[in-house]
């Protein structure tokens, strides 16, 4: 079940070096999805990668994360955090250790959730001033996250088959942050009764990227937008380097910015266990 | 834990010295070492009179009578705190520290207390991990409710409206984890005994059959704790196993003059406890069971009076998201004495009747519900204890609001009910307070 070795990202074949790399699954899948894209491409195909793309860039990664929380009234709050990743099954699996930097009064929290996209995910906490580990339940995907407009849902990313896709169209979508660019639009409903009702999906046609997302309530009004803001590739993987989510109805909106961005660094596994969120891994975290 | 007090001025420079000779250690140190903290006041007002001394102290002389009884306590806290935490990173280890400063109005004194100590460091190939020095630990499965955690409390800062830091007190202690073999095993070695700290009449009333002192063991080696986890997972459910061999952590033995018969002094009896726990997630929340057997082994055959009976101590608790920001937990503990019967003749011969023994089963009920609102800015919060053998309870209600990402306002209370006088919660009984705190972080 445990993937070893570096998985060659989507869009970056070309960059990994050595032939035996095409001896690997990844190669099979990336080039099935370039064919794909000379045909008309399947709505669910379409969602998956850019899922992939998205959520499990990489075998493993790891960024400093800058959040900016901005109120209805302008007041900003600011949250910073390194995040390591690592997959144990490509669209299945995967755990995360989030460190806090900032606030002050939560700097030194660590945070760790063993994602299961076909159950419920497990979560930790860890506040180091008493020395407590305390499992959070998680059948919420909902929650805010940290108290941003983003729900542990869209940190971890909502997996493509809890919705019916159907492709709308192939249009450009214009942004004051990318410019234009090609998209897909795709729309899901849930699968079983949900927050929202339905989602609207731009894919960019030549990253295959999520370029934007509305989610709409059962009355058809908006819930949340998603927008990435800058496209950066890092060690051939491109990235969503910049996203924000947007609440109208709140007029509250979540700006994150991706720094120091790597991928394929080999994390153990160990440093997803209770040991590392009580002992937070300095050479990664710092 | 008794913090480490200090002439403040000596303790101050001393302080401004080391930061300074830190600083000037240059970029081998300056590039990992971090400096932050807060400033916070507290204010922690009494909503109850003391309604005097337990009748046991009648023949205690007024001018010897801790100051709540007297009435001189109209506030349970009234301190600024400033508190220093350093982070150094290095390449062969960790240091990390917490200096608090405490201007206590209500003492009337100043004092410096080393919260946090300790250097930390891997060896054989991340295999152990080594914490030496004073350090808060935790273990165990509860929420605010403890069997295998013998680690040292402060009630009295939990009772009267401190943050929930406060509760822990650090240990000194040479803690080790050894890591790759089956199970995760977790030593702590504390050479001196670390007792909790309760009640003693200067912030807080309590119940007493009479005003002794509590004698600290010596500080010898035989008196030191040991403390032992071994843990695993299975999946996303952890089981673990504790050991624990010390002293009562509370001053529950009574030393009696051999020729009188008359008590003088409590003390902390010789205890050895082994426990079990598991938790993990349930029906989309999570679930906890623990239990812990307390042999207090210095009355065998549990009648001595001088001595508390061996305890069977359990508990069992749920927790769960219900709604968006919503969370609402329940746990039922259980605590049952080995020799009721026995302690309680022996009790009867050696000091009469109307000596007070606790149930021979001892049970407890707790909820904590959570409302977080306005994208997590407040938080509502109310945690509730209630004993049904004893009839008492507490209640632990706060209002917090982060008014920006630096300052945190909090309100709160602390509310005790029952009508007996010698129940841990009724004991508490004229000790209610509300409290405000004002945090600054940076």
């Amino acid at each position: 079940m445990n993937r070893r070795v570096p998985r060659p990202g989507r869009r970056g074949l070309a960059s990994l070096a050595g032939a035996a790399l095409l001896l690997m699954p990844g190669f099979a899948e990336a080039t099935e999805a370039e064919a794909t894209e000379a045909t008309v491409p399947d709505a669910e195909a379409l969602m998956r990668e850019a899922h992939l793309n998205m959520y499990y860039p990489g075998a493993d990664g790891s960024a400093r994360v800058a959040m900016t929380i901005t109120d209805k009234r302008g007041k900003t709050r600011e949250r910073e955090f390194t995040i390591l990743r690592r997959d144990w099954e490509e669209g299945g699996e995967q755990r995360y250790y989030v460190y806090f930097h900032r606030p002050n009064d939560v700097r030194r929290t660590t945070f760790m959730a063993w994602k299961d996209p076909h159950g419920d995910d497990s979560r930790w906490i860890y506040v180091p001033s008493l020395d407590l580990v305390k499992p959070i339940s998680a059948n919420d995907k909902k929650s805010s996250f940290v108290g941003s407009d983003f729900a542990y849902e869209d940190v971890s990313g909502r997996h493509w088959s809890g919705d019916e896709h159907s492709l709308l169209r192939r249009e450009t979508l214009a942004s004051e942050a990318l410019g234009e660019r090609e998209a897909f639009v795709v729309e899901s409903r849930p699968k079983s009764e949900d927050y929202f009702a339905r989602k609207v999906t731009w894919i960019d046609a030549e990253t295959r990227l999520v370029l934007r997302e509305e989610y709409y309530d059962t009355k058809d009004r908006e819930l949340k937008i998603f927008e990435t803001l800058a496209i950066t590739t890092v060690d051939g993987v491109v990235t969503a380097s910049q996203r924000r989510m947007t609440t109208p109805r709140k007029s509250n909106e979540t700006l994150i910015e991706f720094s120091d961005i790597a991928y394929d660094l080999g994390l153990g596994e160990s440093i997803f266990t209770e040991r590392y969120l009580k002992s937070p891994p300095s050479q990664y975290v710092q | 834990m008794k913090p480490t007090r200090h002439r403040l001025g000596s303790v101050l420079a001393a302080l401004a010295l080391g930061f300074a000779g830190l600083a000037s250690t240059g970029s081998a140190l300056a590039a990992d070492f971090e400096l932050h903290g807060f400033v916070e006041s507290l204010t922690s007002v009494r909503l109850s009179d003391v309604s005097g001394p337990p009748p046991g102290w009648s023949d205690v002389p007024s001018e010897d009578l801790p100051p709540v009884f007297s009435g001189e306590r109209d506030f349970v806290v009234r301190e600024t705190r400033v508190q220093w935490r350093g982070d150094v990173y290095g390449d062969a280890g960790e240091a990390h520290f917490v200096v608090d400063l405490l201007a206590d109005q209500v003492a009337n004194d100043a004092t410096v207390a080393i919260r946090e100590g300790y250097a930390k460091f891997n060896a054989f190939r991340d295999h152990l991990e080594v914490r030496a020095g004073r350090q808060p630990t935790t273990w165990g499965t509860g929420d605010l409710l403890f069997i295998n955690d013998l680690f040292p409390k402060d009630y009295v800062s939990f009772f009267g409206g401190r943050d929930d830091q406060y509760l822990k007190g650090p240990s000194d202690a040479l803690r080790l984890g050894v890591f790759g073999l089956p199970f995760q095993v977790d030593f702590v070695y504390t050479p001196q005994f670390s007792p909790d700290v309760l009640p003693n009449g200067e912030r807080l009333a309590f119940w007493s059959p009479a005003l002794l002192p509590a004698d600290a063991p010596e500080d010898e080696l035989e008196n030191g704790e040991f403390a032992l986890r071994l843990n695993r997972y299975v999946g996303s459910i952890n089981l673990a196993a504790y050991g624990y061999l010390g002293r009562w952590k509370q001053p529950a033995g009574l030393v009696v003059d051999a020729e009188t018969g008359a008590p003088s002094s409590f003390f902390h009896p010789k205890l050895r406890v082994a426990g079990a726990s598991a938790r993990g997630p349930l029906f989309g929340g999570v679930a906890w069971v623990e239990a812990g057997y307390y042999d207090s082994y210095e009355d065998e055959d549990g009648a001595d009076p001088a001595v508390p009976n061996s305890e069977t101590r359990a508990m069992a608790g749920y927790e769960r998201q219900w709604f968006s920001d919503f969370t609402g937990g329940a746990q039922v503990y259980w605590e049952g004495m080995r020799e009721h019967g026995k302690a309680r003749s022996a009790l009867d011969d050696a000091f009469g009747p109307d000596a007070f023994l606790k149930e021979e089963n001892r049970t407890l009920i707790t909820t904590r519900l959570t409302q977080r609102l306005n994208y997590q800015t407040v938080a509502i919060s109310l945690f509730g204890f209630f004993s049904p053998s004893d009839e008492d309870g507490y209640a632990r209600l706060s209002v917090a609001y982060d008014y920006s990402d630096e300052l945190k306002l909090t309100v709160g209370a602390n509310v005790f009910f029952g009508d007996a006088e010698e129940t841990l919660f009724a004991m508490n009984d004229d000790n209610d307070n509300a409290y405000v705190r004002v945090r600054y972080s940076f």
